[in-house]
């Protein structure tokens, strides 16, 4: 209500204020936008562990004609049993023994690692604190698990390692995140692969960050390998984010922008400003609470070496190139309000990561369509007057 | 003795034959322990029997499912019970596979253990 009150007062047309309205409202949508994919992807461990398992099944859908139906297969292995027992008692005494003796050494390694897990599901902010504290103890199981088996089996383990963290969850209330650390690389092979076929346009880009985490997660053994691979992921990221931002609802269209240079723009900058400050002012609350919640986070990922990459230089120096190409040729006075708001959703995007707003990204959807919409009725009265000059 | 007689497409050899065995089995809690086991047994014609007994309870209980997962899996059998008889070294690869099943059903059975208490006691330590 604030931008229309201004709105109202300045000295702008309505045509004007249209422009400049829809302007800022995008801009604001953008910030959303990237609230929305922070808030979603840091308060949200579900999100991490089923993003994960989405992948680790996506992969698995592939070698499923492989693999022979488990029920039958143990009711092959029953009568089998049966008649080595029958047949052969001496080699059936001897694999129930070989088969006895791996169970006892199996729990032990299991009820070992967890036995020092107790976690509080509701204490979401907690995460990061599970993570650091319980996770030394779920890696060296996972460690010990993967290291002592076969490779032909290993998404079949993950899923085993993953399912239990779901169950956990679900049903004990218990958040078991195991570094499967050995086998991410087969993992990560999977999530990839599940990755590269996701559509790099914004809307996926909630996803794609979801994944990008979980595999930061999954890969805190592999620091080499995770640094380079989280580096391109999270860049690409960014990049899908703001190029769809930017692109898919900010930037107006060659035609828009032919619009925009046959109106000559009265719009004061500094009006343009201040619409832009107000509505910062509305996230600045949430900003530093968030800021507060996050800092947990944040530390970890500059343990990661990855706050470099994700928050404070998101965008690689060839993106940061285009972006200043498209503001230069934003510089000339007609199009200033617009270069004004691309700073507002590059200023956006740097802040969005601690503006925890799901609701704004809610809201974010009816912005944009107030954007479209005032720069669609701005266009349709300058062809109106065109067709008026004629 | 050579295998069945293999696809123009596919070319037979140990390692690939135990990883499409590892793969097949994956699915059971029992990893296809017994089938290991009864590859490895020593040349004897009880032995032999039970090896064709074991090929055809799969064959008998998988029929006419996944039909042609199952000729696979019984032409891997075939395959590396006569090379298991052959080679030393393929009987070592396919002792490795077998410890290897043992374990992973031992953790499997673990695992489930752990949670179901896990189920039970929610909330509580476990």
């Amino acid at each position: 209500m604030k931008y229309r009150k201004k709105i109202r007062n300045s000295a702008l047309t309505k045509q004007e204020a249209q422009i400049a309205f829809g302007m800022h409202a995008v801009a604001i949508a953008a910030i959303g936008r990237m609230s929305a994919i922070a808030a979603n992807v840091m308060l949200s461990p579900f999100v991490l562990v089923n993003a994960v398992l989405e992948g680790v099944i996506k992969g698995l859908d592939k070698t499923e004609d492989a693999v022979l139906n488990g029920a039958l297969l143990e009711k092959v292995e029953r009568e089998l049993e049966d008649i080595l027992s029958q047949e052969n008692p001496e080699a059936f005494k001897q694999l129930e023994k070989e088969i006895s003796d791996a169970f006892e050494i199996q729990a032990k390694r299991f009820e070992k690692a967890l036995s020092n897990i107790e976690v509080n599901p509701d204490r979401s902010d907690d995460f990061l604190k599970i993570i650091n504290r319980e996770g030394l103890a779920l890696d060296r199981l996972g460690k010990d698990y993967l290291l002592h088996s076969s490779h032909g089996d290993l998404f079949k383990k993950a899923i085993v390692l993953m399912d239990s963290c779901i169950n956990g969850i679900s049903t004990a209330g218990s958040i078991y995140l195991i570094n499967i650390s050995r086998v991410g690389q087969f993992i990560g092979g999977s999530i990839g692969k599940t990755l590269s076929s996701y559509d790099y346009s914004h809307e996926k880009s909630e996803n794609f960050v979801a994944t990008a985490y979980a595999l930061s997660y999954i890969f805190q053994e592999f620091r080499g390998i995770s640094v380079v691979l989280l580096k391109k992921l999270f860049s690409d990221v960014i990049k899908s984010a703001y190029v769809g931002a930017l692109e898919g609802a900010l930037a107006p269209s060659a035609e828009q922008l032919k619009a925009l240079e046959d109106i000559s723009l009265k719009v004061s900058l500094n009006d343009i400003k201040e619409f832009a400050n107000l509505a910062f002012q509305d996230f600045g609350n949430a900003y530093l609470a968030a800021q507060k919640k996050f800092s947990k986070y944040d530390k970890a990922l500059e343990e990661e070496g990855m706050t470099q990459v994700f928050f404070l230089n998101p965008l690689k120096a060839e993106d940061e190139r285009t972006l200043r190409g498209r503001q230069a040729l934003l510089t000339r006075e007609k199009y200033k309000p617009v270069a004004s708001a691309l700073t507002t959703v590059k200023s956006g995007i740097y802040a969005g990561k601690a503006v925890a707003a799901k609701n704004a990204y809610r809201a974010s959807k009816k912005v944009v369509q107030t954007a479209v919409g005032a720069v669609l009725k701005a266009r349709e009265k300058l062809q109106q007057s065109s067709h008026r000059e004629k | 003795m050579s295998p069945d007689k293999p696809s123009e497409s596919f070319e037979m050899n140990v390692d690939r034959a135990i990883a499409e065995l590892q793969l097949a089995f994956s699915n059971s809690e029992t990893k296809g322990t017994v089938f290991w086991a009864v590859l490895l047994l020593p040349d004897s014609e009880i032995n032999t029997e039970l090896n064709v007994k074991a090929a055809n309870k799969l064959q008998g209980i998988f029929a006419n499912s996944q039909n042609k997962l199952v000729e696979n899996t019984l032409r891997n059998l075939r395959y590396l019970r006569d090379e298991c008889l052959a080679d030393s070294d393929v009987k070592l690869k396919i002792e490795k596979a077998k410890a290897d099943a043992i374990e992973q059903s031992a953790a499997s059975v673990a695992m489930n253990r752990l949670r179901r208490r896990a189920s039970e006691g929610a909330g509580r330590r476990i």
